[in-house]
């Protein structure tokens, strides 16, 4: 058994690999069994008109509807409003949630001075942010940054500052009796220690992040996957709303593979010995 | 007990340590009471007594990584270089075999041009340098051990502290690496404690062996071992340091335990 | 011992009488339940009519109002049956007819608010006829009368609109438009003026010299704000609703306008400043865009 080279891939192989990774999981012949039966059921129970064809699309009406709005409604337009604006707010909340959340684990002083602002401000549910954030920030892309931004901070902030606190005094330890200074067992010891937690935690916020841009966009007029949802019902097309929930779902999907994947690069560690 | 002047070629004197710890709400307890003893230069002093016993907390004073309740430490080069084993490794999950060494050299201060030769040295020593590359959890238990003491030996340290570093290793693993540690001993000179519970190890690798009671550790006996090496496992002179050791320990009541620890049993056979 | 084995005995009994109080509760309660008349609303001044019949003497007392946020909502209860009534917008009300759960519905009347444009300008911005250069308006579509209008006073006060910009918008998303800032006024039917009011945004023109009718502004979308919808199952309740409806909306513009005020949160100076809306039933030209195919065939 060889232990895996870290840097032998170009980004050209990384891609490819990163896809068979990620939807390797999904196109398989067990998945495929389960899913051609559901389909298929989708397929044929609407035409049995138990409800109003409008009501309870079947599959083919809902891939009609994904092709109209993609060609002819800017489907993409949409998505990458959402998504443009969706990363901002993430990208935001993880530059400034893993140093806070690596500080306050850290050093135990800094901790009693400023964790108990934290532990107050968390537990409130992102939701209940929507009214004031309304009122302050009005309806438009602001919102949305804010809410994604509010919504994905604390789990990265908590679970970071988590991973760092339990660091194992072991490895603080063994690095010490070495010689080295305090900085260096922060960058070389516990932000590695923590790093698995840390990624996981973002997988959380992006879960989160994507609910908050959701109902964000529900408020607005300028478009975005939240909005044509809300559009798409207040005109009676349910095909349509399906074909958002069904993007929505696929971003999220992907967006935490990226992230998944990451991790496997990156915490090559994580790996035991496997079966030869 | 009196401050008696520190030996020349002494390498540390333990002078009087009490090292209490509180355990959350309740009262604290006493790890160890008025531990004293020395440590010459290039010399081997093993730690032994039943678990519990507070040799571990000793070792972590004179790493500098506890502060005692009261007691100090006489160190004769103020700060020697030092490194340590820890009894379940505690080489890094996330640096591989090579870097787990380069890592500890870097913090040694040697040039980054000398780290990777000295790194393969170590791992050459102790027979991983084909697992260069390998992380942590793809080795076996008896690997990481190896991992960590060639991690300690690399940086040719003035002290050398092992934590019950073959506790977790079978025992015909166990030999290969006291011997090696013997090697390494032999060839630098390094001055080596050993923390251990096992008295044929004890008696097998070291110059003088400290007998520590029951918790609160208290220093029961010191055994200067006159013995040239490499000894012989079992021999008949080793046997009678064994069975004074066991005396000493009998009359504080860790015989018991002790002898259970022991994995060779006390035999007559020469050789 | 034997007291307390008294006490549990008596206590057993009384939980048996309990369990019985209850379940006879509860099956009044869903006898009850199906005897409500639930009428679906969306919050607006214009049914005023409404909010009074329901505090006058004549209310049913098994009716009540259900708040939905959008005309929508009111639409997708009312065809799933969870309410018996709804007031929609009338466009809204012709998406849902081709939903084959339509077949159980009929129109019964309307709301209708007199015809005319305001021009709404966002909150702060002090903006009148004559200072509308450099800044972008909102109006439905090139050929709209309301916009016509507008240009035509502009020029009789002999200003240019060269300098204003004109963006189409429809009309339900022009108030969000304005409150978002993507334009800064809009043109638009004269119903929205007190929903924009109430915003804190001015009308400083308005004009109520225009008859619906052209391609733009067909009569049944552009005048009527609200059709009363119910389920036929229903009829007798729902015609009656539309009876006391009849009668309140005669009342006096005063207190229709309370009414609203109460109901709605607008303040009563805002809807003076405004005409109120009145109920009818629906006419046969009504009635017509509303048969359904079904219907269609089985008169033929």
């Amino acid at each position: 058994m060889h232990a895996k080279n870290k840097n032998d891939k170009n980004i050209a192989g990384e891609i490819v690999s990163f896809f068979r990774f990620s939807f390797g999981t999904i196109i398989t012949g067990q998945f495929a069994v389960v899913i051609i039966p559901l389909l298929l059921l989708w397929e044929v129970v609407p035409r049995l008109h138990l409800f109003s064809r409008n009501l309870f699309p079947t599959f083919s009406d809902c891939a009609s509807a994904f092709e109209h709005l993609l060609l002819h409604s800017n489907l993409m337009g949409h998505i990458g409003l959402s998504v443009f604006f969706f990363l901002i707010g993430l990208i935001l909340s993880v530059i400034t949630a893993v140093p806070i959340g690596i500080l306050l684990g850290w050093n135990p002083a800094l901790r009693k001075y400023f964790m108990p602002v934290f532990q107050i401000l968390a537990p409130i549910p992102p939701t209940a942010w929507v009214p004031i954030a309304l009122i302050f920030l009005g309806v438009g892309f602001p919102l949305r940054v804010f809410l994604v931004y509010l919504s994905s901070f604390f789990p990265i902030f908590l679970n970071t500052f988590q991973a760092i606190k339990d660091t194992d005094r072991r490895y603080v330890l063994s690095a010490r009796v070495f010689g080295a200074s305090e900085l260096n067992i922060l960058i070389h010891v516990h932000f590695y220690h923590a790093l698995g937690a840390i990624l996981m935690s973002i997988r959380t916020g992006i879960s989160i992040g994507l609910i908050m841009l959701t109902a964000a966009e529900m408020y607005g007029v300028n478009g975005g996957l939240g909005f044509l949802l809300v559009h798409s019902k207040e005109f009676f097309r349910i095909p349509d709303m399906v074909v958002c929930m069904a993007v929505l779902g696929f971003i999220g999907w992907f967006l935490t593979e990226i992230i998944k994947y990451l991790e496997k690069r990156i915490c090559l560690w994580k790996e035991s010995r496997q079966e030869a | 007990m009196p401050l008696e002047r520190v030996e020349a070629g002494s390498m540390i004197r333990v002078e009087g340590i009490t090292k209490d710890f509180r355990i959350a709400d309740r009262k604290s307890t006493r790890a160890v009471e008025s531990v004293s003893f020395e440590v010459r230069k290039s010399g081997f002093v093993s730690l032994i007594g039943p678990t519990g016993c507070g040799k571990t907390t000793i070792l972590e004073i004179i790493a500098g990584l506890t502060e005692p309740t009261s007691g100090s430490v006489i160190k004769n080069n103020s700060r020697p270089s030092m490194a340590m084993v820890f009894q379940d490794y505690a080489v890094f999950p996330w640096m591989n075999a090579l870097r787990n060494i380069t890592y500890v050299l870097s913090l040694k201060g040697v040039p980054k041009s000398d780290r990777i030769h000295l790194a393969m040295e170590a791992l050459s020593k102790v027979g991983l340098e084909d697992f260069k590359e390998y992380f942590p959890s793809q080795l076996s238990g008896g690997m990481r051990q190896r991992l960590a003491i060639a991690r300690a030996v690399s940086a040719r340290p003035q002290l050398l502290l092992l934590d019950e570093p073959f506790a977790s290793v079978d025992g015909l693993t166990r030999e290969k690496l006291q011997d090696l540690i013997l090697d390494i001993f032999l060839t630098t000179g390094t001055t080596i404690l050993l923390v251990t519970h096992d008295i044929d190890e004890a008696l097998y690798l070291s110059d003088k062996v400290v007998v520590f009671s029951e918790s609160p550790g208290k220093v029961v006996h010191e055994l200067e071992i006159h013995l040239d090496r490499p000894r012989q496992r079992h021999c008949t002179s080793l046997n009678d340091y064994k069975k004074e050791l066991t005396g000493y320990m009998q009359n504080d009541g860790v015989e018991h335990a002790l002898r259970a620890h022991s994995s060779k049993l006390c035999c007559e056979v020469l050789q | 011992m034997a007291e307390e084995q008294l006490s549990f005995e008596t206590l057993k009994v009384r939980a048996g009488y309990k369990d019985i109080f209850l379940l006879v509760m509860l099956l009044l309660m869903c006898g009850c339940h199906h005897h409500q008349f639930k009428i679906g609303v969306t919050s607006s001044p214009h049914l005023a009519s409404l909010f009074l019949a329901e505090k006058s003497g004549k209310w049913d007392k098994n009716s009540h109002l259900v708040n939905f946020p959008t005309s929508a909502d009111v639409g997708y209860a009312l065809i799933s049956g969870k309410i018996d009534a709804g007031f929609m917008e009338p466009n809204k009300a012709l998406l849902i007819k081709e939903i084959r759960e339509f077949k159980d519905i009929k129109v019964i009347g309307k709301i209708t608010y007199k015809y005319g444009g305001v021009l709404i300008v966002r909150k702060g911005l002090d903006l009148d006829l004559h200072h509308l250069n450099g800044h972008t308006i909102g109006i439905s579509e090139p050929e709209c009368k309301l916009y016509h209008a507008l240009l035509k006073d502009i020029e009789y006060a002999h200003d240019s609109t060269a300098g204003i910009r004109f963006q189409t918008i429809p009309f339900a998303d022009m108030i969000p438009a304005i409150e978002a800032g993507r334009i800064d006024a809009a043109i638009t039917k004269s119903s929205y003026g007190a929903y924009a009011k109430k915003l804190g945004m001015t009308i400083p023109y308005s004009q109520w010299n225009i008859t619906a009718g052209d391609a733009c502004c067909p009569a049944v979308t552009a005048q009527c704000e609200f059709l009363l919808l119910g389920r036929k199952e229903k009829a007798n309740e729902t015609d009656q609703l539309s009876r006391l409806l009849l009668e309140t909306t005669k009342e006096s513009d005063a207190v229709l306008r309370q009414a609203a005020a109460e109901k709605t949160g607008i303040s009563g100076d805002i809807l003076e400043s405004l005409p109120v809306a009145a109920y009818d039933v629906a006419d046969n030209k009504l009635l017509q865009l509303f048969i359904t195919v079904d219907e269609k065939e089985k008169k033929e």
